[in-house]
């Protein structure tokens, strides 16, 4: 980040890019190494320790859900992973290919998910930590109803087909630090 | 009985499970790549250490982490939840937090709710 992009935000620019990774796959590596970048990058702004704690961790389970949950196809830049800054908030942005018969669930539960008050998705999130068991993958299944509590629901979705097995799910979530 | 000591890592926790000196403690980050299997040697430790656990007159457990992630808070809660069966009396969960954190502080109330165990919050500065 230069003084020249911190300039260019300073009068009114929209959308500031941060962080982009882009891949047909992305490794345990590769995720630690962007969520190090986006911690050096937030202490560069004027946000405070509860809000930069709030977008590392909805960072965090965003790529460990891609990280676990991508099928692996043979298309260039199928997976993608962005962050931006916007007056007052942070835009994450992610795409990553899921299987066509995960991916109409995972939809729905987003929806349903965001037509949750915070009180409600604060106790079906203390629900989850209680009764679930860890999947074979080692997620609780927390990461999404953690990931709309702390966007406070402002997260949209949309999918893209790829082929007949597996579609792009586009995740784009904003967190306020006003 | 043998102290169960795992070294932090800059994504994982340092865990201290000391009953001769009466010293427990987690601390630092906890993103680990599999949970589950990170946190495994924990429940081994609970698994032959239990009984020597429920004798103790006074656990301390210091959780004193900067973030964990969704999994890790499973993991976290089912610590507490060993100890809240095997020595629910004695236990009190010593919560540390940064004095501008009000994402662990909230973290740390939620587990007070769901568990039976005495909790004490200390601002670290």
């Amino acid at each position: 980040m230069s003084i020249l992009d911190i300039d260019i935000y300073q009068n009114k620019m929209t959308i500031l890019p941060l962080l982009t990774y882009r891949n047909n796959n992305i490794d345990y590596n590769t995720v630690s190494n962007l969520l190090t970048q986006l911690w050096t990058i937030l202490d560069k702004y004027d946000i405070n320790v509860s809000n930069k704690k709030k977008i590392y961790s909805v960072a965090t389970e965003c790529l460990e859900n891609i990280y676990k949950h991508s099928e692996f196809i043979e298309k260039e830049d199928s997976v993608s992973f962005q962050v931006n800054l916007l007056n007052n908030s942070i835009e994450i942005k992610s795409s990553n290919p899921i299987n066509i018969n995960k991916i109409l669930p995972i939809c729905e539960r987003i929806e349903f998910l965001k037509g949750l008050n915070n009180n409600s998705i604060k106790q079906l999130y203390l629900h989850k930590i209680k009764k679930r068991g860890i999947s074979n993958k080692g997620g609780a299944g927390l990461g999404l109803i953690l990931m709309v509590r702390k966007a406070e629901g402002k997260i949209d979705f949309r999918t893209e087909t790829i082929n007949k097995f597996v579609s792009s799910l586009v995740l784009t979530i904003n967190i306020s630090f006003t | 009985m043998k102290d169960l000591r795992i070294e932090g890592t800059k994504y994982t926790p340092e865990i201290i499970f000391d009953c001769t000196n009466k010293h427990f403690s987690i601390s630092g980050n906890s993103r680990p790549e599999n949970a589950d299997a990170f946190f495994k040697e924990v429940f081994n430790w609970f698994e032959i250490n239990g009984e020597e656990v429920m004798k103790l007159d006074a656990v301390g457990l210091i959780i004193d982490l900067e973030y964990f992630n969704s999994s890790s808070s499973k993991q976290i809660l089912n610590i507490l939840y060993k100890l809240e069966y095997l020595n629910p009396n004695n236990t009190v969960i010593k919560w540390y937090y940064d004095d501008e954190d009000e994402e662990i502080l909230d973290a740390g109330k939620e587990f007070e709710e769901v568990t039976s165990l005495s909790f004490e919050f200390h601002k670290k500065r």
